[in-house]
């Protein structure tokens, strides 16, 4: 199912140019570490004024308020937001169910990775991108346009890995990014533990989390007919099954049912959910579907 | 249900095995193709209803196991071979044969014999197994095939349906030559006579005859069809009715009219009744009658100044049979001739021309032969308004537009030729059963002077002398031509000379008299004419009118072309009452007749215990019918064949994605 990539398979040409103008959103304001494009909580020096403040000794006189020291004769702070950078975490599900379809999901989750980190990269945010799997493969910190050739080495140099447990996976990113900042985690969700108690620890970050369901057309729509045995490429587990249409209504609905499901678990906990196709294409993934939903403008 | 077993014991154990192994190929593990996916974590989900634990639960809402255990059991019970018990005429061939006389409209039976001798044929076309043959026949004087040989019950059943009740008497001599024909199409054919081209061999059928049995015994060779007479009606019926009716003017007096009907009680019962007298709808007499049980008894009744007119007698009486309570009289009205005398003077014809019997006949014109050239005779000639043209020893340069009598003259043409004078004559034969000379004897008449005739080769000879023909008559187109070539009066210089004693006899006025009546086309009797229903009316109208409106009972006015016929043959006369005949345009009465019944056989509506066909007596009796075992097995196959149907749609339905 696997299919080799060409590097220009991930992220061609005209579709970096359109990213370039793109920008990721979020929906918080949070603190960064160096100045970036964006507005931060921390107060600094741009233009945009946020606040006054009494004058505490050791404060820059360059901030003090003069106009309003002659006209109350007490000296003010002008306080401004400081722009910063973002963190941003992209987090791809490595599990043998991403190997699937045509092309597979793991290979349209690594294309939307690269593709939103380098929305993020070209305006000055600190993006990550993690790939869950028994072993957790992180990319050092990318900023900047001129990385954009190890983000893209590093995607796809990524492989499918053995199963492992999703929950595990992302306890241990949440271990290493202490930060707050965007989290998108794209998965199949099909974990047989559940995904439930993976999301809330993402949750209790404080991040702002958005879920790209990825499923591939033979999921959606499956295309099987007569008696079949059903082998789980992960844990080999097998189902008899007699594929009529009734059962095919069957899987249908109980595939609409999880979705939902999800959809809610997500919408409680204030996480964005966005449902994908693996064979949308990145262009149309996200220059069209992200952008009408908002993770980028 | 009488079960016959068509298996043996070890096919039944086969056939009873075969449910359970139904069952079993259902818990057969399936080989199933094995299919890698993603995530079996769903399709569990999905299954997980379908997963059960106990075999039964597997087998509950299984359709196509159900569809197969139906089908296996429709064959089972077919193979059982059920039937029941069925009722079911004899034979391949029926032949159904509905008497729809007059008869058949009593009322003795439920609504009428008619309507049950329907519900009977229906009842036993039910009883037709498929592949036989049935046909069905009308019959009352004339018969009605209905439905020719077919299986289709349908069609045999709508043929019974659509028989319709008549006035008819029964004659059931042609529905069996109808039926003996189709029946037994070979028949005609010589055995031994190898020229003769053998048609398809004889098949043997049944004739089933639902009917009253009023009908006299038919002189028909069966051959190889066997009869059933099915009694259709009770035999102790309650009916009176009138045999004959007839009204007839006094020959002394012509406007006092005598009418007399015999009356019958065709019940064992005594009735008694009033009978009525109608004239033209118009109560003018009743007399009360008693009528012992198979009694006939005469009525008569008396009426004066009574000249034209439509008498009606009805029966007052409720029997169970009442198309035989009216009878109809008809007077006609005293037809009166055009007939122009062409004549130098004949005090002998004239003296024969001015009877009261005469006068009250025709209306006679004279005229002198001088002035036939005239304008106004030429038209009175070719307008077709006289009905008789009389030429006494004399001719006219055309023959006119009507029936001509010539006496000592012959008629203009190449037709009719005369020899030369001779005589004495002797007559030698008379043609006494020609209307002309009806009742004429020529016995005492002496003739001393006359001519042999050459007639056309149509004519008729009506009086023979040794020398020849004297007196002839032939047709000319639609009229016809009447030649006495013998004067009366041989007319010399020195006067008249008579030369025949005939006009001094008293058959001359009488042989006047017939030549007016059927030369002039009069009627004369008193009493209209009267036929049977369906009988044709033979009509002697003037020879004037050219288009004849008939007007029935049933209101229904025919008018009819002549198409130059002296005679009009009137065909539909199924409704009894009056018939009315007038010009087509005028309102004028030219001559009415009725239809009566009138027949013994169909008032005596007691159904006949048996009925003689040729020297076969069949006894009424109702249809046989033997018990069969009316088969169905094959709609038990039919159902497993739509159950395997069934089965097949639900299957791939159920793989198709």
């Amino acid at each position: 199912m696997a299919q080799p990539t060409a590097p220009n398979d991930l992220l061609p040409p005209p579709l970096l140019a359109r990213l370039e103008r793109m920008e990721l959103v979020s929906r918080k304001v949070f603190r960064g570490r160096l100045k970036g494009e964006r507005r931060s909580k921390r107060k600094g020096q741009s233009v945009e004024f946020a606040d006054f403040r009494s004058y505490v000794p050791g404060d820059d006189l360059r901030f003090v308020d003069w106009n309003l020291y002659a006209r109350l004769d007490k000296l003010y702070l002008k306080l401004f937001l400081e722009e910063e950078d973002l963190h941003v975490y992209f987090l791809v599900d490595s599990s043998p169910s991403m190997d699937f379809g045509e092309p597979t999901k793991f290979f349209a989750a690594k294309q939307i990775a690269a593709a939103l980190a380098f929305v993020g990269m070209c305006r000055g945010d600190r993006v990550r991108i993690e790939f869950l799997g028994s072993e957790n493969r992180s990319s050092p910190v990318l900023r900047g346009r001129s990385q954009l050739w190890r983000m893209t080495d590093f995607c796809e140099s990524a492989k499918p890995d053995q199963l492992f447990d999703f929950t595990d996976a992302i306890k241990r990113f949440c271990l290493r990014a202490a930060g707050r900042g965007i989290v998108v985690l794209i998965t199949d969700l099909m974990d047989k533990n559940g995904y439930e108690s993976a999301l809330r620890l993402l949750v209790g970050q404080q991040m702002d989390v958005f879920v790209l369901h990825m499923l591939s057309p033979e999921e959606m729509k499956p295309e099987l007919a007569g008696d079949l045995k059903l082998v789980d490429c992960e844990d080999q587990d097998e189902a008899e099954i007699s594929v009529s249409s009734a059962v095919i209504k069957n899987y249908q609905a109980t595939l609409a049912s999880f979705i939902d499901q999800v959809r809610r678990f997500c919408a409680q906990r204030d996480m964005t959910y966005l449902l994908t196709r693996s064979d949308q294409g990145a262009d149309v993934l996200v220059g069209q579907y992200l952008r009408e939903r908002g993770l980028v403008r | 249900m009488s079960p016959i077993n068509m298996l043996n014991w070890w096919q039944w154990t086969i056939m009873a095995a075969v449910p359970p192994l139904i069952v079993m190929l259902y818990f057969l593990k399936l080989r199933r193709v094995p299919v890698a996916v993603p995530s079996t974590y769903l399709w569990k989900k999905t299954i997980e209803d379908l997963h059960v634990n106990s075999i039964w639960q597997r087998l509950r809402k299984n359709l196509l196991l159900l569809l197969q255990l139906l089908v296996v059991l429709l064959l089972a019970l077919a193979c059982l071979r059920p039937g029941f018990r069925g009722q079911e005429s004899i034979g391949g061939r029926s032949i159904f044969m509905i008497d729809n006389s007059s008869s058949m409209q009593s009322t003795d039976v439920e609504v009428s014999r008619l309507a049950a001798a329907k519900r009977e044929a229906l009842r036993m076309i039910e009883g037709l197994r498929s592949g036989d043959v049935g046909m069905v026949l009308a019959f009352s004087d004339r018969a009605d095939v209905q439905q020719g040989f077919t299986t289709d019950k349908r069609k045999l059943r709508a043929a019974v349906e659509a028989i319709q009740p008549t006035n008819r008497t029964t004659d059931l001599n042609e529905a069996l030559r109808a039926a003996a024909g189709l029946a037994n199409p070979g028949r005609t054919s010589q055995i031994e006579d190898i020229n003769d081209i053998q048609v398809a061999e004889a098949v043997p059928a049944s004739i089933y005859i639902l009917s009253d049995g009023g009908f006299g015994p038919p002189q028909v060779d069966l051959g190889n069809l066997s009869a059933e007479y099915i009694a259709i009606g009770t035999e102790a019926p309650n009916n009176v009715g009138i045999l004959a009716f007839t009204a007839d003017r006094n020959l002394e007096k012509q406007d006092d009219v005598e009418a007399f009907a015999r009356l019958q009680n065709f019940g064992i019962a005594p009735m008694t009744f009033n009978a009525t007298l109608k004239l033209n709808d118009e109560l003018v007499d009743a007399s009360q009658v008693e009528l012992a049980g198979g009694e006939a008894k005469g009525v008569s009744f008396s009426l004066n100044q009574v000249t034209e007119g439509r008498l009606t007698l009805e029966l007052d009486v409720v029997d169970d049979f009442a198309l035989d309570n009216r009878a109809f009289a008809g007077l006609d009205p005293p037809r009166e001739l055009e007939v122009v005398l062409v004549t130098e003077g004949n005090t002998a014809l004239e003296a024969a021309l001015a009877t009261p019997q005469v006068k009250s006949m025709a209306l006679i014109r004279r005229i002198d032969p001088a002035s036939l050239s005239t304008a106004e005779n030429q038209q009175l000639a070719t307008a077709g308004q006289v009905d008789l043209f009389i030429y006494d020893q004399c001719s006219p340069e055309k023959l006119p537009n009507a029936n001509t009598l010539f006496l000592g003259a012959i008629p203009p043409g190449d037709q009719w030729q005369a020899g030369p004078s001779a005589g004495p004559l002797f007559i030698i034969d008379s043609n006494r059963s020609h209307p002309v000379m009806q009742y004429v004897d020529m016995g005492a008449v002496l003739i001393a002077e006359g001519q042999a005739l050459t007639l056309p080769p149509s004519g008729t000879e009506l009086l023979r002398t040794d020398r020849g023909i004297l007196m002839a008559i032939a047709p000319r187109e639609a009229y016809q031509d009447a030649v006495l070539s013998m004067p009366f009066v041989k007319r010399t210089e020195s006067g008249a000379t008579p030369t025949t004693n005939w006009p001094v006899l008293r058959s001359f006025p009488v042989f006047i008299f017939n030549a007016l009546e059927y030369l002039g086309g009069a009627v004369s009797t008193a009493s209209a004419k009267t036929i049977r229903p369906g009988q044709p009316a033979v009509l002697s109208l003037a020879n004037r009118y050219e288009k004849i409106r008939i007007e029935g009972p049933s209101e229904r006015k025919n008018i009819i072309e002549r198409a130059g016929q002296p005679k009009l043959i009137y065909t539909q006369t199924e409704d009894l009452g009056f018939y009315q005949t007038k010009p087509a345009d005028g309102e004028r009465l030219l001559q009415l007749f009725t239809v009566n019944l009138f027949s013994e056989r169909e008032s005596n509506i007691a159904v006949a215990p048996d009925v003689e066909i040729g020297s076969v007596t069949v006894a009424a009796n109702e249809a046989r019918k033997d018990i069969v075992r009316v088969e169905t097995w094959r709609w038990l196959l039919a159902l497993a064949l739509v159950g395997l149907c069934v089965e097949w749609y639900v299957y791939t339905r159920r793989i198709a994605v």
